[in-house]
């Protein structure tokens, strides 16, 4: 039993490892060279399982067809205007002619192959954009859309612009390399480390100058305001003082108009206006001290003249 | 001796040829045994010698009977140097032996997994050895391995058999050496696929270093209180337990029947239980591992998975799609199945990535953290300060001066969550069309973000960070997704966290800006230079709260401005008018007055003045305090009248006071 447990055990690992070492699988999206010796390599492009010998009697090397995604470095580039900006870009390459690609790209296996290819590449799409950014671009600020009218925004690359001359730059560096670049595109664009606190300053300064200003523009507005609404109020009031003032004018003129009544009897006005003159004068708070004379007083002194009826029946005195 | 000397040969090429850490404890390991080996072949030989010299002096003491002449230990030189050798040359190599492992243990453990975690850390598919190198040390591991297990497994029968005690620890160095050679041999193997697997091995390794290295202190230690009896061997201080226990692990049964024995008191290891339990563990773990491995050829696809089989012996390149459910593979390595999740969201972050949960005392939980804020002035994020050193960290934005030809750029600080789910049906034509899609995807929407921030400018990123930013930029990075046909849904995009850098002018680049070159700056310009982007910000949209609410204020004493106009407007005219109506009125009636009384005073104008005088004096005094003189003419008289009035004349009226 135990001799039968450990012959399969055997078995297995001959098994697994007889299989890693004498067979390979190329599959649907793999290309694979194997190499007898250091020679010339066989392509394998047709996806299956194949035979070999194990190594040092034959290399394998085996590589991915599909897109291979690539991330440059955050890298600083001149512009044209002899300034520079920060970019960074992304590309998708796959290997197109895959013979042409392992005779290009060195390497002890395929790791290193790809790795050498993935440097190179690399380099070219970044020396594509260096191209494009110091023709073209004249700094961050290029990228941003300004006011200015059609004409000049119209004359200046956009970014999906900027992308297809980057692509077109960097096809132009891998030809006949077996490998094509599929896209380029631009991930980040920034101003360079050395010139971030002199961007800064300038925000600090145009945020720092927008705020004095819309608080100084709001509090002179509301100045304005309050000012034209005292000025509003005081005018008002004057105006209707004056109307006021003009009415009370009208109606006196009217009443004058009324003094020509009194003209008829002006003895008799003189009388009506002194005595209520007098009823107003005495009316409160008031001590008098008469005589007898005055008033209806004289009546203490009894009733004269003494009255008698004559013969017509009219009353004389005595 | 010379088999130690050819492991550590082994050895020596390994950690040549791979450079891994497991070849490096396997090294050390092997550098022991050699060690052992070496103290072991010279304590044999002075034994060797000691027992030729005892068979000697037995031979001379049978010749010369009842003569004593050699019975002195003195005489017994050979005995001496075994005893010597004991006593000086095996706790010196025990020290030695301690600090080989001790420094093995912090070389490896120190020094070289730290890298090598960092490395993994940095990029999961790091390249430890080529391919030529796992060739060699395949080939040299099986080779020594066999070399060693061989000659381990005859030495150690050796000296069981012939109770060679001496040869003991090296034989049992020399079989753990050759397991040591078949893990290495299994791990090369291994990182055929996935080459972590050497950090995982040679941390083992190291732990079991150390563990050895603990085992030897303790045993020199003990050493030394040991009570040192006549004709009682002790136990040799160079044999490891431990290395004893991994080289021949049926030891464990013994020790383990002999415990048993004693605990129950009856002889358990005389069982049939356990002695089938001894006879067949080796089959008994052999099923295992033949289970264990049949067992990998079923796959369980979870709901919202995908799986892609591809079966290696089979020849079928073409990967075939598993939905969910338990599937039948081959057993590994002849296919493997790798999972998709198209129906699950993932999400990754585009700028800063927020800090992660701090590490909480045992207890506590996050949610009983308090929560600070997330300000604009205090700078939050992983890696923060390298990305801001870098120039990484910030993204560029159109500024709001309008007045320029060109914009100028602003710089802010975002952190942006993006949601995707990938398309089940486009997995195999969009997806998997690239070799590493998420980077695509992360590039993706990296450009459109950043495009997005150069269209826009900082203060309408600051203030219209809703919706409808979000859905344009969501479907901004849709469009280009499809247009590289990736097959992912764009869930979500938002642009909640943006905000202006942390840093003023002086500090954005770690250091004060100011240059020998330049003069101090003073007044505003001190301000500008040292006032952070935040707080310029924060001023700016204080100030805006300031304008509102001056401009509220405007408004509100405008509006009661108008009402007291209106007011006093209408008072005033109120009052022109009753004056107006009084002054008329009066005109009026005057006129009236007089035209009434103008016919009885035509009538009569004696009478009635004198009718009119009287009633109005009766009128007129009724209220007045009145004193009246009547004395007559020419009568002088003296009055003296009091005219101060302590009460006024209401006082005099009032209501009641007649009632008594």
């Amino acid at each position: 039993m135990k001799k039968t447990i450990n012959i399969v055990i055997f078995g297995l690992l001959l098994l697994i490892f007889g299989s890693f070492m004498f067979t390979f699988q190329v599959r649907q999206d793999e290309v694979a060279f194997l190499s007898t010796g250091g020679g010339k390599p066989r392509i394998y492009n047709k996806p299956g399982l194949k035979l070999r010998l194990p190594w040092p009697f034959q290399q394998l090397y085996k590589f991915d067809q599909r897109i291979h995604l690539e991330t440059t470095e955050y890298e600083e580039m001149t512009s044209q205007n002899r300034s520079s900006v920060v970019m960074q870009l992304y590309f998708g390459w796959k290997i197109e002619d895959p013979d042409a690609f392992f005779n290009t790209f060195e390497g002890a296996d395929s790791e290193e192959r790809i790795a050498e290819a993935r440097t190179q590449l690399k380099k070219y799409v970044q020396d594509g954009g260096k191209a494009v950014v110091k023709d073209n671009v004249t700094g961050v600020g290029y990228f941003i859309p300004a006011d200015d009218g059609p004409g000049e925004t119209g004359a200046r690359l956009t970014f999906a612009q900027t992308e297809k001359e980057i692509l077109a730059e960097s096809v132009k560096r891998i030809k006949d390399q077996g490998v094509s670049i599929e896209f380029v595109g631009i991930r980040r664009v920034g101003v360079p480390q050395k010139s971030l606190d002199e961007v800064l300053k300038s925000m600090v300064k145009e945020w720092h100058s927008e705020a004095n200003f819309i608080k100084t523009n709001a509090v002179s507005v509301a100045f304005g305001i309050t000012d034209k609404a005292v000025e509003a109020r005081e005018k008002a009031i004057k105006d209707a003082q004056n109307q006021a003032v003009q009415d009370i004018d009208d109606a006196e003129k009217t009443a004058e108009r009324n003094i020509e009544t009194f003209k008829k009897d002006p003895e008799l006005a003189a009388f009506l206006m002194q005595l209520k003159a007098l009823e107003e004068s005495v009316k409160t708070q008031t001590t008098l001290i008469l005589d007898e004379t005055m008033g209806p007083f004289p009546i203490l002194r009894g009733v004269k003249p003494f009255l008698k009826f004559d013969s017509n029946g009219t009353v004389q005195p005595e | 001796m010379l088999i130690s000397l050819l492991a550590v040969l082994g050895g020596s090429v390994l950690v040549m040829a791979t450079g891994t850490s497991t070849a490096w404890a396997v090294m050390i390991f092997l550098s022991a045994g050699l060690m052992i080996a070496l103290v072991s072949w010279v304590h044999m030989h002075l034994a060797n010698r000691e027992g030729l010299e005892r068979l000697e002096l037995e031979e001379v003491s049978e010749s010369r009977e009842g003569e004593a002449l050699f019975a002195e230990g003195e005489v017994l030189p050979a005995r001496r140097s075994r005893e010597q050798y004991e006593k000086w040359v095996v706790p010196l190599v025990s020290v030695i032996l301690f600090l080989m492992q001790a420094g093995g243990v912090y070389y490896l453990g120190f020094k070289l997994l730290p890298g090598f975690i960092d490395e993994i850390q940095a990029d999961k598919s790091t390249i430890f050895m080529q391919a030529p190198a796992q060739y060699v040390a395949l080939i040299v591991t099986a080779l020594v391995g066999l070399i060693l297990f061989i000659r381990g497994q005859f030495a150690s029968e050796y000296s069981r058999i012939e109770k060679q005690r001496l040869l003991q620890p090296a034989s049992d160095y020399v079989l753990f050496g050759a397991y040591l050679n078949f893990a290495m041999a299994t791990m090369v193997a291994v990182s055929f696929k996935d080459q972590r697997v050497d950090v995982y091995v040679g941390g083992a390794l190291t732990l079991l270093l150390g563990l050895m290295a603990l085992e030897n202190l303790l045993t020199m230690i003990f050493e030394i209180y040991r009570p040192r009896m006549a004709g009682r061997r002790a136990r040799l201080l160079y044999q490891s337990r431990l290395v004893g226990l991994i080289a021949k692990p049926e030891n464990l049964f013994t020790t383990a029947g002999k415990v048993l024995n004693y605990q129950f008191g009856f002889k358990v290891s005389e069982t049939w239980g356990y002695q089938f339990l001894r006879k067949r563990v080796g089959i008994l773990i052999g099923i295992q591992v033949i289970l264990f491995w049949l067992s990998t050829s079923i796959v369980v696809i979870h709901p919202s998975e995908v799986g892609k089989k591809v079966n290696v012996l089979g020849g079928a390149a073409e990967a075939e799609t598993l939905e969910p459910g338990f599937h039948v593979k081959l057993p590994w390595p002849f296919a493997e199945v790798k999972r998709y999740y198209p129906g699950q969201v993932h999400s990754f972050i585009v700028g800063l990535q927020p800090v992660g949960d701090p590490e909480l005392p045992p207890g506590m939980k996050l949610e009983d953290l308090p929560q600070l804020p997330k300000l604009w002035s205090v700078p939050a994020g992983q890696d923060y300060d390298a990305l801001r050193k870098s120039g990484a960290l910030y993204f560029m934005a159109g500024s709001s001066a309008s007045n320029a030809t060109s914009r100028t750029e602003n710089i802010l600080v975002a952190s942006v969550p993006v949601h995707y789910r990938i398309e089940k049906d486009k997995l195999e034509t969009g997806w998997l069309r690239y070799q590493n899609p998420e980077v695509l995807l992360q590039n993706i929407a990296y450009r459109e973000i950043v495009a997005y921030f150069l269209e826009s400018n900082l203060a309408e990123l600051l203030q219209t960070q809703g919706s409808g930013a979000n859905e344009q930029v969501l479907n901004a990075i849709q469009a280009k997704a499809d247009q590289e046909k990736l097959g992912v849904k764009i869930l979500f995009v938002g642009l909640g966290d943006i905000r202006p850098p942390a840093e003023s002018s002086a500090t954005i680049r770690g250091m004060e800006s100011k240059s020998e070159d330049k003069p101090a700056a003073t007044g505003r310009e001190a301000e500008i230079l040292n006032m952070t982007m935040a707080g310029a910000v924060e001023l700016r949209f204080a100030n805006e709260v300031i304008a509102r609410t001056a401009m509220n204020n405007a408004k509100v004493f405008e509006k009661a401005e108008a009402i007291w106009r209106e007011a006093r407007v209408k008072q005033i005219q109120d009052s022109a008018k009753v004056k107006v109506g009084l002054a008329e009125g009066q005109a009026e009636a005057n006129k009236a007055w007089l035209e009434i009384e103008s016919g009885p005073y035509r009538a009569s104008p004696q009478l009635y003045r004198q009718w009119q005088y009287l009633e109005t004096f009766q009128k007129a005094v009724a209220n007045a305090r009145k004193y009246v003189i009547a004395v007559g003419e020419d009568v002088e008289i003296h009055v003296d009248l009091n005219l101060q009035e302590s009460l006024r004349q209401e006082m005099y009226n009032l209501k009641g006071a007649d009632k008594k």
